[in-house]
């Protein structure tokens, strides 16, 4: 029998200064990812290679997406930036 | 998992290239967000006025209708009860065939005899609560564009860590915004 899928979750604990990560049974959270704003990252994009680049790149972007919401944390990320978006994001 | 470590304990054989971009980052960090408060602000207000001009046109539409609406009776019974009086001229005969048109003061043309329009009030009354109906409230439409700033503030997360993320991230957010607005709720 197949284990469950699973989700990892990360978040920052302003109280603890910590960041928290775990797993949640995938089936239980569907309803909100579902509702969620969801970025795909197709594996052929990078070549099926799980490598550092790529997880810089997943990791800093967990960090900003927390740190949309908990300001507090941007001033401790120090993960290097894609170097093509300087300048910020086209005016909508 | 991902730790955060201080820069100095990392040995950067890891992540490649090892870049830093010290100079600009707080600064770019510190305009970009003023610049994305500046267009949320922008929006904000757009949108504070068209909830506005709808509302007015939504309230102006009911006012008018309401206030029509019981001499809209009267003017139909009126034009209803005037249609015996007709007189067609010799220059019109042929013009428009009324059928048997009896003199002017038989009173008697088969128009005369049929029951005068009757003003039926479900009818309008229907329609500006139909009409109303496809309009969300001023609450439900600020929620979506709340919802709508914190997307765009994700995409520009997504955007600083990989530039050709933001196509796909701002079109999913304008199709969520336009799933909320159009009352459909966001999927």
């Amino acid at each position: 029998m197949d284990a469950k899928k699973i989700c990892v979750l990360i978040a920052y604990d302003e109280d603890g200064q910590k960041i928290t990560t775990c797993t949640v049974d995938r089936a239980a959270v569907q309803s909100l990812i579902d509702g969620a704003l969801v970025m795909d990252w197709p594996l052929s994009d990078i070549g099926y290679e799980l490598n550092d680049e790529f997880a810089r790149m997943i990791g800093g972007v967990a960090f900003k997406l927390l740190a949309t919401r908990q300001q507090g944390l941007a001033r401790l990320i120090t993960v290097t930036e894609d170097p093509e978006s300087k300048g910020g994001p086209p005016s909508v | 998992m991902i730790l955060r470590a201080e820069p100095a304990y990392i040995a950067h054989d890891g992540f490649v290239p090892t870049r830093k971009y010290v100079d600009y980052q707080d600064d770019d960090l510190a305009q970009r967000v003023k610049a994305y408060a500046d267009r949320s602000a922008a929006h904000a207000a757009d949108f504070a006025r068209y909830t506005q001009a709808v509302d007015e046109r939504v309230r102006a539409a009911r006012d008018r209708l309401t206030a029509l609406a019981p001499s809209v009776g009267s003017i139909v019974s009126a034009v209803a009860s005037s249609f015996p009086s007709v007189s067609v001229s010799p220059d019109d005969e042929g013009v428009l065939d009324l059928g048997e048109v009896s003199g002017l003061d038989e009173q008697l043309t088969p128009l005369g005899q049929a029951a005068p329009f009757e003003y039926i009030k479900s009818a309008a009354s229907e329609v500006t609560d139909t009409v109303a109906g496809i309009f969300l409230t001023p609450a439900e439409e600020a929620e979506c564009m709340f919802q709508y700033n914190l997307d765009m503030a994700e995409c520009s997360a997504y955007y600083s860590m990989q530039k050709s993320s933001w196509g796909m991230c701002s079109d999913r957010a304008s199709q969520r915004l336009a799933r909320c607005v159009t009352g459909k709720g966001i999927m």
